[in-house]
């Protein structure tokens, strides 16, 4: 963390390099994070593409003591995503078509793959705000507890409450249906 | 205290990301075993769904193209200051203090160009201040006054110039105060001309003399104006007597101001160079006659009509002063003043109305304007007499009509 700190501070001093290094850390877990959360992959390169080019123009301005750069960067993809969906959630809902995450050359472990995420889309999808939230952070985007709590403002007693609630009702939405 | 189960499940979760075993973690809450065992598998098959979400290579590639376009293009860009409150706060008090720093400056140097000479850096500065002072005085008759406060300045300039040898600017300075001079006559020609159309034109030539009684006032209890008869007095009115007064003052003021002048031009006359004299010269004649133009005319006591020749109060053969006349064994009418609207005169005609009473306050000095006749006691004769200089007429209200208190005297 330390290291990020100091790759960090170059990166606000100006040096280009360093915010390079700070793309190709966070840049895979950024594009998880959106990509669960709106519909297409085409939607989740765009807003991911629009989070780091926020967070360069930003970063002159952010403060390592206010915040942990990992939790501000996913502050910004938060409030991106928020602002997309809010435009984009009467249009239409996520279609297995549009769920194709990676191409591994086989095209039945490819489907089943993404059958796998067009069903785990369609369980956070039907989880409360707070609990999605929580659940995309720490599972997906692998964020520390602490870092989740920071990002989202809540403790991290609430936080892993959230995440403990999440994961049960996790479980019924995706083995309730299948032991069904 | 036994852990929530919430506690249990994140602290088992950590425990496996960092690579310990489930039964591990498990044999470490027994009590939550069954329980965790189902949720920590819930846990990471979510994440082994969620791992096959990966950005396209070619997207993250172009995604960093993008990103190192617009570093450049932000590179490139002058760095910006995004206004805060605090900024405009700043620009705020930056503009305040560039005001302020402005007005002292201005102030402060105004203030020090009072003294400026002709030949220093400030005087343009001082002639600009005395420009504005002009043209913020509305007032002919007061813009009469500070020309001539100018033309003082001027001569103050000049005489000091002389004193200290510097020769070259006399020139430049004394047509300058020609200019003050030139414009305090203007000035006063222009109020003169303005107070005497409004107010007097009528009063002074159409208007035929009212029944009045003249009457020789004591010099004391008449203000200057009505017993000095000004061609720029008003004929009648309050705001006449006032203008009269203006004009008397502003005159004192350009008479002590051309005097003071003449003074420190006569003396600097001697130390000027001699191309300069003739000009000085012709300022001082020029400031002369100013000064005997503005000259108030003393105040002359009034004769009465019934005058007798001034004798001197002193005695010929002594030479000490004559003791006062002792009018006690006089017959009081013929002692009174000049008349007693108490006591009427037993020995008018009854068919002479008695004078009136004078009121308290004068509402209208005036100049004659064709002065109507007025019998002198001591004409004997009884011919009508040109009324002696500086009587004042004074209209006074009359019950039905008006009487000469010269003409009843007369009679008496």
């Amino acid at each position: 963390m330390l290291n990020e700190e100091h790759i960090v501070q170059k990166a606000i001093n100006g040096d280009r390099e360093a915010f390079t290094r700070l793309y190709d850390l966070h840049f895979d877990r950024i594009y998880r994070y959106i990509y669960v959360r709106v519909h297409s992959p085409a939607e989740a390169e765009d807003l991911t593409q629009d989070v780091f080019i926020k967070a360069y123009e930003a970063i002159k301005s952010y403060k390592w003591r206010d915040l942990p750069f990992t939790a501000w960067l996913f502050k910004i993809a938060h409030n991106r995503v928020i602002d997309h969906v809010r435009k984009t959630s009467k249009e239409k809902k996520a279609s297995l078509d549009e769920a194709g995450a990676i191409s591994s050359g086989d095209p039945v472990y490819m489907t089943e793959q993404n059958f796998e995420v067009f069903q785990l889309k369609q369980a956070l999808e039907k989880l409360p705000d707070a609990q999605r939230e929580v659940a995309t952070l720490r599972f997906i985007s692998e964020l520390s507890i602490t870092e989740v709590a920071t990002a989202l403002g809540k403790s991290e007693g609430t936080v892993k409450a959230l995440q403990f609630n999440a994961v049960a009702s996790l479980r019924k939405l995706l083995y309730g249906k299948i032991d069904a | 205290m036994p852990k929530k189960i919430e506690e249990v499940f994140n602290d088992c979760f950590d425990r496996l990301l960092s690579g310990e075993s489930l039964e591990s973690c498990l044999s470490r809450y027994p009590e939550h075993a069954a329980e965790l065992h189902s949720m920590l598998s819930t846990a990471f098959d979510v994440k082994r769904r969620a791992y096959p979400i990966q950005p396209r290579p070619e997207f993250k590639y172009w995604a960093r193209v993008r990103l190192q376009g617009v570093q450049d293009y932000v590179s490139r860009q002058p760095v910006k200051i995004k206004p805060s409150i605090f900024s405009w706060q700043r620009s705020w008090a930056v503009a305040l203090a560039a005001i302020l720093v402005f007005v002292l400056a201005s102030g402060g140097t105004a203030a020090a160009s009072s003294e400026a000479l002709p030949d220093q850096p400030l005087y343009g500065v001082k002639l600009a201040v005395e420009q504005t002072r002009v043209a913020l005085t509305f007032s002919d008759i007061d813009k009469a006054e500070l020309h001539a406060q100018l033309a003082e300045k001027r001569a103050q300039e000049i005489a000091i110039m002389a004193n200290q040898g510097k020769t070259d600017k006399i020139t430049s300075t004394i047509a300058r105060m020609n200019y003050q001079l030139e414009q305090t006559e203007l000035s006063l020609q222009k109020y003169n001309t303005g107070s005497t159309g409004a107010t007097g034109s009528a009063a002074t030539t159409a208007v035929p003399p009212a029944p009045t009684i003249t009457s020789p006032v004591k010099p004391s209890t008449l203000p200057a104006e009505s017993q000095t008869p000004s061609p720029t007095t008003p004929p009648s009115g309050v705001n006449a007597a006032r203008a009269a007064t203006d004009v008397n003052r502003a005159k004192t003021a350009i008479n002590a101001s051309a005097a003071k002048s003449l003074t420190l031009l006569q003396n600097a006359l001697d130390k000027a160079p001699a191309s300069a004299k003739p000009t000085l010269n012709e300022l001082i004649e020029r400031t002369k006659r100013a000064n005997e133009k503005f000259q108030i005319q003393p105040v002359q006591p009034i004769p009465s009509t019934d005058q007798k020749p001034v004798v001197p109060n002193i005695r010929p053969d002594t030479g000490l002063p004559r003791p006062p006349p002792d009018i006690s064994h006089q017959d009081p009418d013929k002692t009174a003043p000049f008349f007693r609207p108490d006591k009427p005169k037993t020995n008018i005609p009854s068919n002479i109305i008695p004078p009136p009473t004078i009121p308290k306050t004068i509402t209208t000095p005036v100049q004659p304007v064709n002065p109507p006749p007025t019998i002198n006691k001591s004409s004997d004769v009884g011919l009508p007499v040109s009324p002696p200089s500086g009587t004042t007429r004074i209209t006074l209200p009359v019950s039905g009509s008006t009487t000469d208190t010269n003409k009843s005297d007369s009679i008496k």
